[in-house]
């Protein structure tokens, strides 16, 4: 049953991929690309990862979007161009097209190939609990997420801060 | 024993950690008069740290040293995220020394951009050590994305319209990159299950054939690094990028980040993996594009007008060679492929720096307008043509013997014809290094350029003190070799 | 054959040739760092996947976690250089930004 929710989920996502690629407003493109990161966690929480569907509902569809969004308005000329209702769907015609050609194309190689991914069956690997493995054997990683808040603050303050 | 090594190489985290949270939490009046001899300190400080340690390795007969959790030293190996080898020392060498040329001069006329500059490059310096510490191809990726993103925001120093359109269409091509990066990690991981590299070196030592997915998973990481390294065809960025940065941050992207994160991580992950056992299509790929981007670096290098890029196209060039090293799959041609690595960030830093020195002179690097520089400048034009020289490969500088035992490699490997052809590709740098020197250095003089004088102060210093390295590094090299052939590695 | 793989591995593919058909066909660079973003949920699912089917899932997560902070600043930074390219030429356009030749 969840497997049909993911699918459904799947085909979703690339329906939001479409509509931000598509979109004749930034704004909208946006939008949907918040939709395309709610969807994702969706697909992550149906996986039994609910600490990525966590970080991914609160930090992309949250922090990322604001952001988008504080960047289309911070650079929006101030008058508003004129955006026909066929003009905003008529960006990318051939998209959808293009992409349906590319899945079948992809479905037909797998499917022609014998495509399957066997799950390692290894011994002595063991599911660990994400806790366990973030705080125990990804420290590195830990380090690095610090550093890399440290740079994104230092690269707003550069980049925004006029000099005294 | 171990753990006092192991304390030691903390140090490669924590100094650059400190510098930074000193350097931010203490009073203004203080930090900005102090960021330039700090970003020396620094430097200096992890250069002397990476030489005492490689003595140490060497005392205790170490080929490596895991540490791992910082608040725990009695963890077994096996549970270790961070490890120092030679390769890591070498870079990590190389890295200290970048940073600290690169603060050795006073270029910033306002103390506001200094600070911002010693922040981010210190951040900088973390994210590269990182990358050549840790034991895990993810782990790699998020320290190198971390250098990648201190390197845009470095471009777009100074916020005026050339620094800020050469940050982002690097941002461009730099997020593209470490999506096809991922895509690589990922596959991997959907058929190993880990990407630690030992593990990764386990799995990739069974027969042959590997499951499609690791083809193209190859595929995927050799593109990714390779638009970070400056691979043709993915190249384009880097002479635009190194043009419109600022002096400094020019010599940190050419003498050390674009190397750290493109061709260290294709060393790394290449030799970690075993890589001539395990796919023989990405080495041919590897020996391909490296061929390729020697040749077009330096046609091109031959044909720019700019001095600055006609350095960036010569140091592509040099980038085809670690490649190409890389491609052979055997010990020479990792060996190679490290000093070739340490020889390029060597003459980067000393090529940029005196690039540099003559844009604050003459506030030009168009070559048609220079000429004649040699009398002004004379120690800028000879270090310029020591580490041209070192670049394309003419004893007794250390080029010299990387190029070599590229060679070597290509040649053990079985592509004797593509060895000569590398060779004479030798010939061509060697033409763009006189060409420059002619027209910039000597060549008849330029009546608006007779107020030039030489720089004085940290430039000379730091230019003088890396091209003598240059000489004195060619010149024990043989001992070094004959030191790991009695170690057994040839 | 797994239908859950095959839908899977083609969508993530999908989105990211509509990531790079978006990356190659704009000029407007916030565009640009929505097809960057694009791609990188696509990578997401990959790796979800991957652990999946490894039995991993507490490893693909932290890879997942880490992966979501390298795009957020990712995003800020394109954003700041985005909106000072904007305040200093009064473009938002790629092609017209022709400082740098070559």
């Amino acid at each position: 049953m969840p497997q049909t929710v993911i699918i459904i989920c799947l085909i979703l996502s690339v329906v939001a991929g479409l509509v931000c690629a598509m979109s004749g407003r930034l704004m909208h493109a946006a939008l949907a690309l918040a939709g395309l990161s709610a969807l994702t966690a969706i697909i992550l929480f149906l996986f039994g990862a609910t600490m990525a569907a966590l970080f991914e509902l609160s930090c992309c569809v949250g922090l990322v979007t604001v952001v988008l969004a504080v960047a289309v308005t911070l650079t929006r000329p101030d008058s508003p161009e004129p955006e026909t209702a066929p003009a905003s769907i008529k960006r990318f015609s051939v998209l959808p097209l293009l992409l349906i050609f590319v899945g079948l194309m992809l479905l037909i190689v797998m499917i022609f190939t014998g495509f399957s991914l066997d799950p390692v069956t290894a011994s002595n690997v063991t599911a660990e609990p994400f806790r366990d493995v973030f705080w125990g054997t990804r420290q590195a990683d830990i380090l690095a997420q610090i550093i890399l808040i440290l740079v994104g603050a230092f690269s707003v303050v550069i980049l925004f801060k006029e000099s005294e | 024993m171990s753990a006092s090594l192991a304390s030691l190489m903390y140090a490669f985290i924590g100094l650059p950690l400190l510098a930074v949270a000193g350097l931010n939490l203490a009073g203004r009046r203080l930090t900005r008069r102090i960021c330039r001899p700090l970003g020396v300190f620094v430097g200096l400080a992890q250069m002397a740290v990476a030489v005492i340690s490689q003595l140490l390795l060497l005392q205790y007969h170490k080929s490596s040293v895991s540490f791992s959790q910082f608040w725990d030293m009695t963890v077994s190996d096996s549970a270790a995220y961070l490890r120092v080898d030679a390769f890591s020392l070498v870079a990590l060498f190389c890295i200290g020394m970048a940073v600290a040329a690169a603060f050795s001069f006073k270029w910033f006329d306002s103390e506001h951009n200094a600070f911002n500059f010693t922040n981010m490059a210190l951040l900088l310096m973390l994210g590269l050590n990182g990358a050549a510490l840790v034991t895990d191809l993810f782990s790699l990726y998020v320290f190198i994305e971390i250098a990648g993103l201190c390197s845009y925001t470095l471009t777009a120093l100074y916020r005026e319209e050339r620094g800020l359109e050469g940050g982002f269409k690097q941002l461009i091509l730099g997020a593209l990159a470490s999506v096809l990066i991922l895509i690589g990690l990922a596959f991997i991981f959907m058929e190993c299950g880990s990407l630690r590299y030992d593990a990764l070196a386990l799995f990739f030592s069974e027969e042959l054939p590997l499951p499609i997915l690791d083809y193209l998973a190859f595929l995927f990481l050799i593109g990714g690094f390779g638009i970070k390294a400056g691979l043709v065809p993915f190249h384009q960025w880097l002479p635009d990028v190194y043009e419109s940065a600022p002096a400094p941050v020019s010599i940190l992207l050419s003498g050390i980040a674009t190397q750290m994160m493109g061709t260290y991580a294709l060393i790394r992950i290449m030799s970690e993996l075993k890589g001539g056992a395990a796919d023989p299509v990405a080495d041919a790929i590897l020996l391909l594009l490296g061929l390729i981007t020697i040749f077009v670096g330096a046609l091109a290098a031959l044909a720019q007008k700019d001095m600055k890029r006609c350095l960036a196209y010569s140091s592509i060039s040099q980038i085809g060679y670690i490649v190409l090293g890389v491609s052979c799959g055997n010990a020479f041609g990792f060996i190679g492929a490290m000093l070739h690595f340490f020889t390029l960030t060597l003459g980067n830093t000393v090529l940029f720096t005196d690039a540099a020195a003559v844009d604050l002179a003459t506030n030009t690097t168009d070559m048609e307008r220079l000429g004649g520089l040699q009398k002004q400048m004379p120690l800028v034009g000879v270090t310029n043509l020591i580490a041209f020289l070192s670049n394309a490969g003419l004893p007794p500088a250390v080029g010299f013997w990387s190029k070599l035992l590229i060679i070597i490699a290509v040649w053990q490997s079985g592509n004797g014809f593509i060895a000569g052809l590398a060779l004479v590709a030798g010939v061509l740098t060697v033409a763009c290094c006189l060409k420059v020197q002619r027209k910039v250095f000597f060549g008849p003089d330029v009546e608006e350029l007779s107020g030039v004088s030489a720089p004085r102060g940290g430039v000379v210093v730091s230019s003088l003190t890396l091209s003598g390295l240059i000489v004195v590094a060619g010149l024990l090299i043989p001992f070094l070799l004959r030191m790991l052939q009695a170690q057994g590695l040839f | 054959m797994n239908v859950l793989t095959l839908t899977l591995m083609s969508t993530a593919l999908v989105l990211i040739a509509l990531g790079i058909f978006m990356l190659v066909m704009t000029s407007n660079m916030i565009r640009v760092v929505l097809a960057v973003e694009v791609m990188m949920k696509a990578v997401t699912l990959l790796l979800i996947y991957a652990g999946q089917i490894n039995g991993q899932l507490g490893l693909a997560q932290t890879f997942i976690v880490t992966q979501i902070v390298i795009e957020i600043v990712l995003a800020a930074v394109a954003s700041g250089l985005v909106i000072n390219i904007y305040r200093k030429t009064g473009q938002r356009e790629l092609r017209r930004l022709n400082k740098l030749n070559g």
